[in-house]
């Protein structure tokens, strides 16, 4: 692999006489430019030791200049490591690329260009390696080095060499988590990479959720467009979800969305969507009722994330922090979906030092509220609500208030009774609808340890036991008037339990036994073994 | 107990929103209001906005308790069936009630829905379904709404004409048949208000008020145009003026629309009601009966809520309404000019329509336009009465607003 190489460049073996170009020097030959032409290559070390192991069967004056060889280089690392080397790039040449456009490749090694120094050359030709890997679009980066003009001491040029990917097309098929999906996914994707030459990705894929979620979406990213820095993404979505055992509703929304920045800790995305509610079932409680029909949601959404936490499966020191704020409404019709809806989340590790145990904290809370005119009177969309419960485990889903340990999906909060059932044989209880809150706030604190047997310990397998509190009331049509903390804090439903956690390739699974401490009338929560599910 | 139960729970009718004078617009919704207030049960209606093509709307909900219009044959069946409002006991098994009301749901149905979708420019429909939903989803749902309207009616290119002509055939013959069967009584049968005559108001004021105009003007100002010739217009003034000046630009304004009317009549060289006959044949086929214009008039006060049924019609008073939505609710103050509109097409009734008579003034035309010049006058009058004796105050009035 050529990336990890270049982390130590310092370390590797001598360069081979004869694939170095011999410098064009003059009398007064510059140490220095003798020293940059032996310089070492950025990757390829397989091929150096190769000719390395051929060249050991050539006769014994070929060892002695090896080892003159051998010396010099040594002495130049030695330099290397102890003072800086002054160097300038004079031209960097890209080679190899019979569709991919320079300018894709030049925007990602720009930093070549502006190096001072040797180490500083070898960082940044790190740096332009991974980025360019990081394209999806090459087979293999080759970076090389070689002496600059004769009338210009002191400077080298780079050859960045790449190799193409021989077919763009590309398949995929496995279980992931995508940011604002709230349950894990098995997806199916085609890829076609590089069609126009600009670095460009188009992917089609069908995707199935477990919260009874399809979806086919096509989309394209970008990783330059125009003057923006970052990668550009676009996505066209038909996403289809099935609610009606939960809250006697059907959503289908036509979407496109829009990711305008994707940096490291902030991405910024618009979505446009036209969303369709129905109940093919007729049973909805009166609330879901009024909300059936057809809405246009237009919305930026801000993400702020900071993830310092050594794991995300089984994190044992540091913490996560994740902001998401949402406005909807941004068009100039009155009618369209308007809603403003902030979700904070905190995650927080702490070792305890033995057993390699580790303290989990973490709480998330969420509000949503609609704006416009009389948005006071008006209830809150839907499927924007919050709703709590489900087969996730909080301590690895960063998604806002959604998990909580014993409780089924959406299966806590304000709920209302279903239409009453027809026929006057039938069971006179047609369930219950859930309709989600407008506030909601989820607390856990989660101690894992490893198991005592050693074979466990080393398939990843630990133990771990919870406890955790949530809350979900509404707040819009003139509810929060009648809020109090007295009311939210008696709102709180609690769990607590043990458990072992399996982490497989795909996922990690939990298998818990869940107490539940305190619920209210109408959820469903449930005391006994519960499996959890999630991704990364 | 449980149906003791609905019945204590007031009832609320989730209909589509109410425009063109009506307290809702929909021709499935318009028969359950009016079928409600005949019964002279107590309900609140409510507006759903956003769903502008499901067929369970319009429903009918006490407590738990719904009918949707979709299951049990439509929500005056369900409401008949689970007790909860009645009124075709007895009647129910007749077979000329029957008939006449199949006759109502297949044949007037199917007019109605031709002329909302396909036989007009869809400015009524948009109006009724569409104006409260996002530009682009309502567009589209209009144009889907439009093929399957033509795939119910079995239309396609190759039969349109013939198509259309079938079902304003049978919608003549359909007015006939109620004509004959009205007579001059108050109601079609048993002097009592059934679950027929409710369908049938609605289609008739619907069909009056709603189906397109395709005027200069709106069919509320046109309206308004009319209570001016029968002498019962009252302009409002402009707040931010003096009240003086502020009727005087009220009546301007109204006077400046007749002149539009009486222009648009001459350019045109047709009357200008019968450019809507052009764009709705319907409405010309059912002024064409007297007696059911008469009828549909008598029942007019039924689309203002708060007036029991029967009784004289009661000072317009705001429905116990809740919108789900913000959405607009036209009450007009105009409410019985559309009446009065379908009167003025007596004069028409014997008009075919894609032909263009030339029509001779009338004494109306002539007492409008008489009776339009007094007032003008008198309003001048009356303003510059005012400005002489007040002077200064009037101006320092709407320097302050």
């Amino acid at each position: 692999m050529a990336v990890p190489e270049e982390e130590s460049p310092i370390h590797k073996p001598p360069i081979v006489p004869g694939r170095d170009k011999e410098p064009a020097v003059n009398g007064a030959a510059d140490e220095e430019e003798e020293e940059d032409d032996d310089d070492v290559l950025a990757d390829d070390e397989e091929e150096e030791e190769e000719e390395e192991e051929e060249e050991e069967e050539q006769p014994v004056t070929q060892e002695s200049t090896m080892r003159s060889t051998r010396a010099r280089m040594e002495s130049l690392f030695r330099r290397l490591s102890t003072e800086r080397v002054p160097l300038r790039v004079h031209d960097v040449i890209v080679k190899g690329n019979t569709k991919t456009k320079d300018s894709v490749i030049e925007a990602e090694i720009e930093g070549l260009k502006h190096i001072g120094t040797v180490q500083e050359l070898l960082q940044a030709a790190t740096v332009a390696n991974s980025r360019l890997h990081g394209l999806g679009i090459f087979q293999a980066v080759h970076i090389t080095l070689e002496s600059g003009p004769h009338e210009l001491p002191g400077t080298a040029n780079v050859i960045v060499e790449v190799v193409e990917t021989k077919s763009p097309f590309s398949g995929d098929f496995g279980l992931y988590t995508k940011p604002g999906v709230r349950s894990w996914i098995l997806e199916g994707s085609a890829r076609l990479k590089n069609l126009f030459g600009y670095g460009d990705m188009w992917d089609g894929s069908l995707s199935y959720s477990w919260d009874q979620a399809s979806e086919v979406s096509a989309g394209v990213s970008l990783p330059r467009f125009k003057r923006l820095v970052t990668p550009v993404m676009a996505r066209v979505t038909l996403l289809s979800q099935d609610w009606l055992k939960f809250s006697s509703y059907k959503e289908r929304s036509l979407g496109l969305s829009l990711g305008l920045l994707s940096l490291k800790n902030h991405a910024v995305e618009y979505n446009v969507s036209w969303r369709m509610l129905s109940d093919p079932s007729q049973m909805s409680s009166r609330s879901v009722r009024r909300q059936l029909g057809h809405g246009l949601l237009s919305s930026v959404k801000y993400i702020f994330k900071v993830d310092r936490r050594n794991s995300p499966l089984r994190p044992t020191r540091g913490y996560a922090f994740v902001s998401t704020s949402q406005i909807s409404g941004f068009v100039p019709d009155y009618r369209s979906v308007r809603f403003v809806r902030q979700e904070f989340d905190l995650r927080c590790a702490f070792p305890l030092g033995f057993y390699n145990t580790a303290l989990n904290f973490g709480i998330s809370t969420g509000v949503i509220f609609p704006w416009g005119s009389g948005f006071l009177k008006t209830p809150s969309s839907l499927p924007e609500r919050f709703f709590l419960g489900g087969n996730s485990s909080p301590v690895c889903t960063l998604g806002g208030p959604t998990s909580l340990w014993g409780f089924k999906t959406r299966g806590l909060g304000p709920a209302e009774p279903r239409r009453e059932a027809r026929g006057n044989g039938n069971d006179e209880n047609s369930g219950t609808d859930f309709l989600g809150g407008d506030l909601a706030v989820t607390a856990f604190t989660d101690l894992s340890f490893d198991l005592p047997l050693r074979v466990l310990r080393e398939a990843g397998i630990h133990g771990h036991t919870f406890a955790c509190a949530g809350s979900l009331t509404k707040l819009t049509e003139n509810a929060f008037r009648n809020l109090s903390f007295q009311k939210v804090r008696d709102s709180f439903r609690t769990s607590a339990g043990v458990g072992i956690i399996v982490p497989t390739k795909l996922f990690r699974m939990e298998v818990n036994y869940c107490y539940i401490l305190k619920q209210l009338e109408h959820d469903r929560g449930k005391t006994g073994v519960q499996f959890s599910f999630s991704s990364p | 107990m449980d149906e003791a139960n609905r019945v204590r729970e007031k009832l609320t009718l989730v209909a589509r929103k109410g425009c063109f004078g009506l307290p809702t617009a929909c021709p499935s919704c318009l028969p359950v209001y009016i079928y409600l207030r005949l019964a002279n049960v107590p309900f609140d209606i409510e507006f759903n906005l956003i769903n502008p093509q499901a067929d369970e709307i319009p429903y009918v909900e006490s407590g738990d308790y719904v009918a949707y219009n979709n299951e049990k044959g439509g929500v005056i069946e369900a409401l008949k069936e689970d007790g909860m409002v009645d009124l075709d006991s007895e009647i129910s098994m007749v077979s000329e009630w029957i008939s006449t009301k199949a006759m109502i749901c297949s044949w007037l149905s199917a007019a109605v829905t031709y002329e909302l979708w396909l036989g007009s420019d869809g400015s009524s429909a948009h109006k009724i379904y569409y104006s409260d939903l996002p530009w682009p989803v309502g567009k589209l749902l209009y144009l889907k709404q439009m093929v399957v309207a033509k795939q119910v009616l079995g239309i396609t290119n190759e039969n349109a004409e013939r198509k259309s002509e079938e079902i304003y055939r049978n919608a003549t013959f359909a007015y006939k048949a109620l004509s004959a069967r009205l007579g001059e009584q108050s109601f079609f049968f048993e002097n009592r208000p059934t679950s027929l005559d409710a369908i049938f108001l609605g289609h008739a004021l619907f069909t009056l008020q709603a189906l397109p105009l395709e005027s200069l003007v709106t069919a509320d100002q046109h309206a308004a145009v009319n209570m001016l010739i029968r002498g019962e217009y009252v302009p409002r003034p402009w707040p931010c003026l003096g009240e003086a000046v502020g009727m005087f630009l009220s009546s301007c304004r109204l006077q400046l629309l007749c002149w539009i009317c009486k222009k648009a009549e001459e350019r045109s060289n047709h009357h200008l009601l019968h450019n809507e006959l052009e764009s709705s044949v319907l409405r010309s086929k059912l002024a064409e009966h007297n007696n059911l214009l008469r009828y549909a008039d008598s029942k007019a006060h039924l689309l203002v809520a708060g007036s029991p049924f029967p009784s004289v019609p009661s000072s317009h008073s705001d429905p116990s309404s809740s919108a789900s939505r913000q959405g607009p609710s036209n009450r007009s103050n105009f409410n019985d000019s559309g009446l009065e509109l379908a009167k003025d097409r007596k004069i028409l009734s014997g008009s075919k329509p894609k032909t263009k008579p030339k029509r001779e003034k009338t004494q109306e035309e002539r007492t409008f336009k008489r009776r339009s010049k007094y007032f003008l006058l008198t309003q001048l009058v009356g303003v510059l009465v005012f400005l002489s004796l007040l002077g200064g105050s009037e101006d320092t009035e709407d320097y302050d607003s």
